[in-house]
């Protein structure tokens, strides 16, 4: 009996983790590859050539 | 594969690099990466599908819900819209109508051999001629013969003003100063080579490292150790024959010479000067804004011209990381690109942005950390000479 309601417990258990793990999937989104920032990635180069390290200029 | 939208106007252009496509875009200057589905919808929409079909086919193709289809839709054409229609080339304002006055009097006047020619560049305070002249002390010459060109950098009412050969090249405002100093570089160039603007595929933020015959591209954010790596590589016979800005020949994808002295870093002085004793001799420059202190080594090409461009074969993403040892490992072209671009300047002409994409998709890219300099040495070695 005890093995039983071990049994019961462990059924228990494992369906509190499908639930779990449906709330999961709910909270990161099943589609979450179709959206825009998920698929899509916006690159912009410099507006003009610049050169990397900026000079020094004590006081203009 | 090239799309080219209709009435024969180039709005976007399109290739496929490692199963994601990139998509550039005429209006904004700007490259989108897009996954499979993504572009399937960018694609469908630029051909005039009916929304709803769209919908029915990502449904269809990937169980996509109606509801969250639309969604995908609506997002990605508001992204293309603003992409297409919206977004403006940024180009730094040239002329900000400001009546030039030349001043009467400038602090200094040095004459350059750049590349087989000779440039007379006019500072008129001290502090303009802190922002160019280290890099190019060594090209300074005694010969006061006339000089090809002339350039005359000067500040009025509040602008940094360049002027080449009697010409008003630009104005930039006290925190453009980076892009000031570019476009001097850029005007050296243009004069050194007989070129134009639109001449240019790009200027990448990297190191071009060569062997006289070809080269590779040290690429890597701000402390990476692209400088220190490149003059280590020098002191073991290779050529550097750009640094920190590399300027790439739109017709050939050749990079030209850009024979600036190489910047070394304080924490690299040590061990780049057991290399190079005249580096512990060398005037030190400290830079407020990014808190760096440098000094300059000079390229060993400086003063041999060399006018024609070199292939490039690689680009090879660096960090200096200690006790690494040393590793170089193929990347992710996509993961190279998305390094890359935000870094570079690349020409808003669309063949130009379609030759970047050409010359992108045909080079290798690689992954290097290091801390073992013979190793790296050998490594990239067996690099440009095809034995990797």
């Amino acid at each position: 009996m005890k093995e039983n309601k071990k049994s019961l417990n462990q059924i228990k258990d494992n369906k509190e983790d499908k639930i779990t793990r449906k709330e999961a999937l709910k909270k990161v989104g099943k589609y979450a590859a179709f959206t825009a920032a998920a698929s899509m990635l916006i690159l912009s180069p410099k507006a003009s050539q610049a050169a990397s390290t900026e000079p020094e200029h004590p006081g203009w | 594969m090239v799309t080219i939208k209709n009435k024969n106007i180039t709005e976007f252009i399109v290739r496929e690099i490692e199963n994601k496509q990139i998509v550039w875009f005429k209006n904004s200057n700007r490259y989108v990466q897009m996954e499979k589905p993504a572009f399937t919808v960018f694609d469908k929409l630029q051909m005039g599908e009916s929304f709803d079909s769209i919908v029915k086919f990502l449904y269809s193709n990937y169980e996509l819900p109606a509801i969250e289809g639309k969604k995908f839709i609506k997002e990605i054409q508001e992204i293309l819209d603003n992409e297409i229609y919206n977004s403006k080339t940024l180009i730094t304002k040239k002329d900000h109508g400001q009546k030039i006055t030349l001043p009467e009097k400038f602090y200094s006047e040095i004459t350059y051999h750049f590349v087989n020619n000779s440039f007379l560049l006019k500072y008129e305070t001290a502090q303009i001629e802190q922002m160019i002249h280290p890099l190019f002390a060594h090209l300074e010459t005694t010969n006061r013969q006339s000089p090809n060109h002339q350039i005359q950098l000067f500040f009025n009412n509040k602008y940094l003003n360049l002027v080449s050969d009697n010409i008003l090249i630009g104005q930039w405002k006290k925190d453009d100063d980076h892009f000031f100093r570019g476009k001097v570089f850029m005007e050296l160039l243009n004069k050194a080579y007989s070129k134009k603007e639109d001449d240019w595929m790009s200027v990448l933020h990297a190191s071009a490292v060569g062997n006289g015959e070809k080269c590779f591209l040290i690429a890597g954010e701000s402390g990476s150790g692209k400088s220190t790596l490149s003059a280590i590589l020098m002191a073991n016979g290779f050529n550097v024959i750009a640094d920190d800005f590399v300027p790439i020949e739109a017709s050939s994808s050749k990079v030209m010479q850009f024979p600036a002295a190489i910047s070394i870093k304080k924490q690299a002085f040590e061990m780049i000067s057991s290399m190079y004793p005249e580096l512990l001799k060398a005037k030190e420059f400290y830079y407020e804004k990014l808190n760096k202190t440098v000094r300059y080594l000079v390229d060993n090409n400086a003063n041999k011209s060399i006018s024609s461009g070199l292939d490039i074969k690689a680009i090879v993403f660096v960090k200096y990381l200690e006790n690494s040892g040393m590793q170089l490992n193929k990347m992710s072209k996509n993961e190279a690109f998305r390094r890359l671009v935000p870094d570079s300047w690349v020409s808003p002409l669309a063949e130009n942005a379609e030759r970047f994409l050409d010359w992108f998709a045909s080079i290798p890219c690689f992954e290097l950390t290091y801390s073992d300099n013979d190793k790296v040495v050998t490594s990239l070695k067996s690099l440009i000479y095809d034995e990797l």
